[in-house]
């Protein structure tokens, strides 16, 4: 190493010409064979040149170097480039280094560069962000579990209104079933109607009720029978049995509840049959009212005299 | 204080094609090792009159070399070899062309009269700067790298960093220096043709180096 250093601050020497005429040439003659030593001598007159750039050499050097190299065009030119060569790598590595510095600080020096208070607060930040993702979790899991119920809730409720909705939809259908059953039955019974009606204002119904002429001879409440008038009937027929046949025609008379009298039918005539003598007598259902009615027999003699033969209370019942 | 006067080129002995290719086959049997042996002779021959102070070392190189062809195309005899001959011709030119009258330095009072040239040079400083910084970005990345890692430091950081950065290639000390040297002769050669290019080749103060004649080999 020593010889080493000795060898270029002899090269250094050379470069600015303080030599003698023997070392100059001894010099000379190695390099000129030998191409490390003139690499050498390259190498160390580059570093002369780059130090003189940077004004890193003594003011006696500085002064050599003046000397030799800036009265030569030749030999300034290197100066010259060593100058703008240093000027822009020292450039390039301020960028960098400033780059570097940017880039390279780490976040706790920056973290440490801020005001207390704003320091303080940012320090907080990791456990501010752990509690928030704790209460977060927790949160998270409870919310979790409580929509999880509410949705099993509202999972029965659904199933609940479905089984009701299928149990309303049987009754629906059930009732429009019966509705159906009912609208046949009214049909067929307004047909009925009708048809009774039609048959009702032209004939009067069968017979309903028989009276026999011994229970007008006796007492009137002893002959008290009840007829009852369905809903529609037009009237009704009353069959009057005579044990005996001494007129030839009879007159009847109905006296309602109130005295009135609401009825009356002459020259019935007798009719004849197995069990013996009866006049049929159609009484209009319109002059039945509801309540106790006296019916009143009377035979009609040749001469035209009624004469009475009894009474019977008809009990009178509408449907 | 001393100023330059030009000198007139020696014309007097060419070089003849004959001449150059004994003196390649002499520095070496291989034509293409021997031009490129001549070229590393002739680079170290123009340093050696730089560093003696010559005012155009690429002339007094070249001449150097025309008349060391013409002592061996002469039958001259080589006692060592032809680098040795080469010098003793190199020191025998220098000590000559520093005898003569044209090449003589003039005082500035001699010269007080003689209009200056055009004067740039603080514009070419920054101009430099500037050019310089362009042609170190439009260098690969790896030599723009290793010529900024080359010049870092100073003192024994540098010795330091160098040693670590050639370790770090895989290479030698030498051979960084010479990565090194040719990434810098870029950088100046790209400088240079970008100032010639601004100023007409006003601010570059170098003539032009006289070219060896061509050969069958390559000399390059």
């Amino acid at each position: 190493m020593k010889h080493t250093q000795d060898s270029e601050d002899l090269i250094e020497r050379y470069l600015l010409g303080e030599l003698s005429v023997a070392e100059r040439t001894a010099l000379e003659n190695e390099y000129l064979a030998d191409k490390a030593k003139y690499d050498q001598v390259c190498r160390v007159e580059d570093d002369l040149l780059y130090r003189y750039a940077r004004g890193a050499l003594s003011q006696a050097d500085r002064e050599c170097v003046e000397r030799q190299y800036l009265t030569n065009p030749w030999r300034r030119r290197h100066l010259e480039f060593a100058k703008a060569l240093a000027q822009v790598i020292d450039g390039e590595l301020a960028t960098r280094s400033a780059a570097k510095r940017i880039t390279g600080v780490s976040w706790r020096s920056r973290l440490d560069a801020l005001p207390g208070v704003l320091r303080g607060v940012l320090r907080l930040i990791p456990a501010i962000a752990a509690l928030v993702v704790i209460s977060g979790g927790t949160w998270l899991a409870i919310e979790t579990s409580r929509l999880r119920v509410r949705l099993r809730e509202a999972q029965h409720e659904v199933e609940a209104q479905q089984q009701s909705a299928q149990t309303q939809l049987r009754k629906i259908t059930e009732l429009e079933t019966q509705y159906q059953r009912l609208t046949e039955e009214h049909e067929s019974l307004v047909a009925q109607l009708l048809a009774a009606q039609k048959t009702g204002s032209s004939h009067f119904a069968p017979v309903l009720l028989t009276i026999s002429v011994e229970e007008f001879r006796g007492p009137a409440a002893q002959g008290t029978k009840t007829l009852l008038i369905p809903r529609g009937a037009a009237g009704a027929q009353l069959r009057l049995n005579l044990t005996e046949n001494a007129f030839q025609s009879y007159r009847v008379t109905l006296t309602a509840e109130d005295g009135s009298e609401a009825f009356r039918k002459n020259g019935l005539k007798p009719r004849a049959d197995k069990a013996g003598h009866f006049v049929i007598l159609n009484l209009p259902a319109s002059r039945l009212t509801n309540g106790d009615n006296v019916l009143s027999l009377s035979g009609i003699s040749p001469t035209g005299e009624a004469e009475p033969l009894g009474k019977s209370i008809l009990k009178v019942r509408r449907q | 204080m001393e100023i330059v006067s030009s000198p007139e080129k020696e014309k007097e002995h060419e070089l003849t094609p004959k001449a150059f290719t004994k003196l390649l086959a002499k520095l070496s049997p291989d034509p293409e090792i021997g031009g490129r042996e001549y070229e590393e002779l002739r680079r170290r021959l123009i340093k050696f009159f730089e560093w003696r102070g010559s005012l155009f070392p690429e002339d007094l190189a070249d001449e150097t070399l025309n008349r060391t062809a013409r002592k061996i195309d002469g039958g001259e005899e080589i006692e060592k070899n032809v680098i040795a001959l080469a010098l003793g011709v190199a020191h025998f030119v220098f000590l000559e062309t520093s005898r003569r009258p044209d090449n003589r330095r003039a005082t500035l009072e001699e010269l007080i009269s003689v209009a200056a040239p055009p004067e740039h040079r603080l514009e070419d400083d920054d101009l430099r700067v500037t050019y310089l910084r362009e042609c170190l970005h439009s260098l690969p990345k790896e030599s723009r790298e290793l010529i900024i890692e080359y010049y870092r430091e100073e003192g024994r950081a540098k010795i330091d960093d160098r040693k670590a950065l050639a370790e770090k290639l895989g290479i030698s000390l030498n051979a960084l220096f010479s990565r090194a040297k040719r990434i810098r002769h870029r950088l100046e050669q790209c400088v240079t043709l970008r100032l010639k290019r601004k100023f007409g080749g006003s601010s570059v103060q170098r003539p032009s180096a006289r070219k060896a004649p061509q050969t069958g080999g390559d000399t390059q």
